[in-house]
């Protein structure tokens, strides 16, 4: 397995927030979460990130990364909130991690530019964050992870702010460059639709505990995911 | 940086005060000639120290009172004219004034031969400087208390704008007026209580700094009693090294009083914050 | 037609203190009961009565721009830390303390240790004082800066691979400016306007503004104390100017 997590296990004042989480994920595949506010998504993807203490190991493409620091892991977070540097344009927003990285400055212009066009971004480059929309503020978030070329992206309901249409078309967006750039990624919501669009393999998180289901019939089949009462309902609807 | 902080932060006050105690005990110091609670039984039964905290907490009291009754009453009587620009930036001016100068002014208007005295010559009200009623070094401490009123009115008149318009009270005052307010019952029913109860933790802190001012208590109070600030201070400053130890229980019962102010002020504090949210 | 009038009066008791301050400093003799001084003259601005006031007014810049640049740099770093420490609120009580005390009685609790060192009636040690004094204030300050957001941003950080050195110096305080400049202004002013510690620490020794006006009224020398006095509120006025033409929002900087 590329991504190999194993027993992480998280307490917090006598609670036990995660318990004994443990998966796999294969290169190049995202693997969507659901799950309900308070459920430990958000724990763990920090875990993983390492912006979080607790329990366990994380492996990545053979690599064991839990004690390395964040900046050393090759995982990036990305929040439901694009978190976009006020300080800085779309631009400089998405070359951040490259300048740290102390690029060469016309590389740094070159993927950039690219960056920006793949994420039909071009002409709001100069834009200041309080300028852009909400949409827009999410992809050049988006843009910024990516152009760090991570080896794994967490996302933790990163469209969660945003209204239907946008939200729709950012899921087409996302589903389009994490298949063209083969990005691994865990995808964290609590959108039943989301989760079922975007994941190649499909879990569902309950107090701490991860459950992971082999197909989508079995997570059709699981009560808790709430699936099989959604077909109900639209089938009654369209008798 | 935690090391920093409690080094600078944290360890000169605490130093400070730790070193006041024994000096207080007859730890420490000069006259340091073993444990004695001697000048605690001085001190404590000295009325000086008590008149003095009594006469501090009752300037700050009364000016904090009448600020607020003075804030809220300029509030509702002028708001729309507040918020013109011009008008808010002139609000501001006052605090440019530190105690010392407002301690300064107070000092030429207010004093026998000061403006005001002037003027009531010039109106044939008072024939000499004699005439005019003392306002400096007065017993009522009434120059200490129109300065600290100077000083803090244009604050809370400010505070209360602000707070005025981050609860959103004229959204509030409309709804209100929907189920039937009048202009009387929305300030008694709504402002009053929605504003005071978002001004109640400044309001205490700002006790705490008028409880420990000093340069106003300095210029126009006093020699005796003095405000609790001078009080230590000049026990502090005498040549007398028997005041020494009663300059030393005082602060050491001005921090115990601070102590039990900061409490209460972090609680209001978090309450103030957990209803907010 | 009320209102108006009670605003009149409020906006001409808050503004006239600062047209009367230069009116005395420029006055020559003013005998009571005269209603307005009998003659004029520059002569206290050009120096002639005492010390010259520029000397004064050097020193006390040379106190609060140090102390200012101090207390915001090691309030906001110190801030980032204790906010985010596990023990947040223990450390917020702490900072409360020093802040609260009236700063002459806290100068008197640390005058034996500046008396052993060697540092009372000195430069150096009115300049450690005033830090010590708001160091905690600008900690203070930055507290509720360092909120959720913040955090995730020097997160974002460290994952987009950056150590805490980049963190502070391409986010964090960039991002921070504003809080920066009104906390620069505070602590600049909180050391400009100061008095009780400076008196006692100083000796009376280190001559800044706020001592002068005292001695000079102790001197029973209004027009110079008047001219001390004008000095002393031009930095804040001129701040204030500033802070409503072009940096911020009106309410900010009281804090």
């Amino acid at each position: 397995m590329f991504l190999d997590v194993q027993h992480i296990t998280k307490t917090f004042e006598g609670d036990t927030v995660l318990s004994e989480v443990s998966f796999g994920l294969e290169k190049g595949r995202t693997l969507a979460i659901l799950g309900r506010s308070g459920c430990g998504k958000t724990t763990l993807l920090k875990i993983m990130a390492g912006l979080l203490e607790g329990q366990g190991r994380v492996e990545l493409d053979g690599r064991d990364i839990s004690a390395l620091p964040p900046r050393l892991r090759g995982v990036v977070y990305l929040y439901q909130e694009p978190l976009l540097f006020p300080h800085l344009n779309a631009f400089e927003n998405v070359a951040f991690g490259l300048r740290l990285q102390r690029l060469p400055e016309p590389e740094i212009r070159r993927r950039v530019e690219a960056m920006l066009e793949a994420l039909e971004l071009a002409e709001h480059a100069k834009k200041m964050p309080p300028a852009l929309s909400g949409g827009q503020k999410q992809r050049v978030s988006f843009g910024r992870a990516l152009i760090v070329q991570p080896q794994l992206l967490l996302l933790d309901e990163p469209f969660g702010a945003l209204d239907v249409e946008t939200r729709a078309s950012m899921q087409q967006l996302f589903k389009r460059i994490a298949g063209e750039q083969g990005i691994t990624s865990i995808f964290v919501t609590h959108d039943l639709k989301e989760a079922v669009l975007t994941g190649d393999r499909l879990a569902y998180m309950e107090r701490g505990r991860l459950h992971i289901f082999d197909n989508l019939s079995d997570f059709t089949a699981d009560p808790r995911t709430g699936m099989g009462q959604e077909i109900e309902f639209w089938k009654k609807i369209s008798r | 940086m935690i090391i920093f902080f409690l080094l600078f932060g944290v360890l000169p006050l605490a130093a400070g005060l730790v070193f006041t105690l024994l000096y207080s005990l007859g730890l420490a110091g000069s006259l340091g000639e073993g444990f004695t609670l001697q000048y605690w039984h001085a001190a404590l039964r000295d009325g000086e120290l008590w008149q003095s905290l009594a006469l501090s907490a009752a300037v700050s009291i009364a000016a904090v009172l009448l600020s607020t009754l003075a804030a809220f009453a300029v509030l509702f009587a002028c708001r729309p004219l507040l918020e013109q620009k011009r008008v808010h930036y002139l609000l501001h001016w006052p605090l440019a004034m530190p105690p010392v100068v407002a301690a300064f002014v107070s000092f030429q208007w207010l004093g026998n031969s000061g403006v005001l005295s002037r003027v009531a010559h010039a109106l044939g009200w008072s024939a000499d400087t004699g005439d005019f009623p003392a306002l400096i070094n007065d017993p009522y401490y009434l120059g200490v208390l129109l300065t600290l009123l100077l000083l803090s009115f244009p604050f809370f008149l400010l505070l209360l704008l602000n707070h005025y318009r981050s609860a959103q009270m004229g959204e509030l005052a409309q709804l209100a007026a929907t189920l039937g307010a009048g202009a009387g019952q929305i300030r008694r029913h709504v402002a009053i209580p929605v504003l005071l109860q978002r001004m109640r933790p400044t309001l205490l802190l700002y006790f705490v700094f008028l409880f420990g001012a000093f340069e106003v208590a300095l210029l126009l109070g006093r020699q005796s009693p003095a405000m609790i600030s001078v009080f230590i201070h000049r026990k502090f400053n005498k040549f007398n090294l028997l005041d020494l130890p009663v300059a030393n229980v005082a602060t050491v019962v001005y921090a115990l009083f601070i102590v039990a102010l900061i409490a209460a002020f972090l609680q209001l504090a978090r309450d103030k914050n957990t209803a907010g949210t | 037609m009320m209102r108006r009038l009670l605003l009149a009066l409020v906006l001409a008791l808050f503004v006239l203190p600062f047209a009367f301050l230069p009116a005395l400093s420029l006055a020559g003799q003013w005998r009571y009961p005269d209603l307005l001084p009998l003659e004029w003259t520059l002569s206290h601005w050009m120096g002639a009565t005492g010390r010259h006031w520029a000397t004064d007014a050097a020193t006390s810049l040379a106190l609060a721009l140090p102390v200012a640049c101090a207390s915001t740099a090691a309030g906001f770093i110190s801030a980032r830390f204790l906010a985010w420490h596990p023990k947040r609120r223990l450390w917020l009580t702490l900072a409360y303390f020093p802040y609260a005390f009236s700063p002459v009685i806290y100068a008197h609790c640390l005058k034996y240790f500046f008396n052993v060192s060697q540092l009372s009636g000195t430069f150096a040690g009115v300049l450690l004082a005033q830090f010590i004094l708001t160091y905690p204030f600008a900690i203070l300050l930055f507290f509720s800066h360092f909120d959720r957001r913040m955090r995730a941003m020097e997160d974002l950080v460290y994952t987009l691979g950056g150590s805490m050195w980049t963190a502070f110096r391409r986010v964090l305080v960039p991002v921070s400016r504003p809080a920066l400049l009104v906390c620069f202004f505070q602590v600049f002013l909180i050391s400009w306007f100061e008095y009780g510690l400076t008196s006692v620490i100083g000796l009376g020794q280190v001559r800044t503004l706020t001592i002068a006006v005292f001695q000079y009224i102790g001197e029973a020398n209004v027009y110079v104390a008047a001219l001390a006095a004008c000095l002393i509120c031009l930095p804040p006025l001129a701040l204030l100017w500033l802070n409503q033409r072009y940096v911020f929002r009106s309410s900010s900087w009281q804090g």
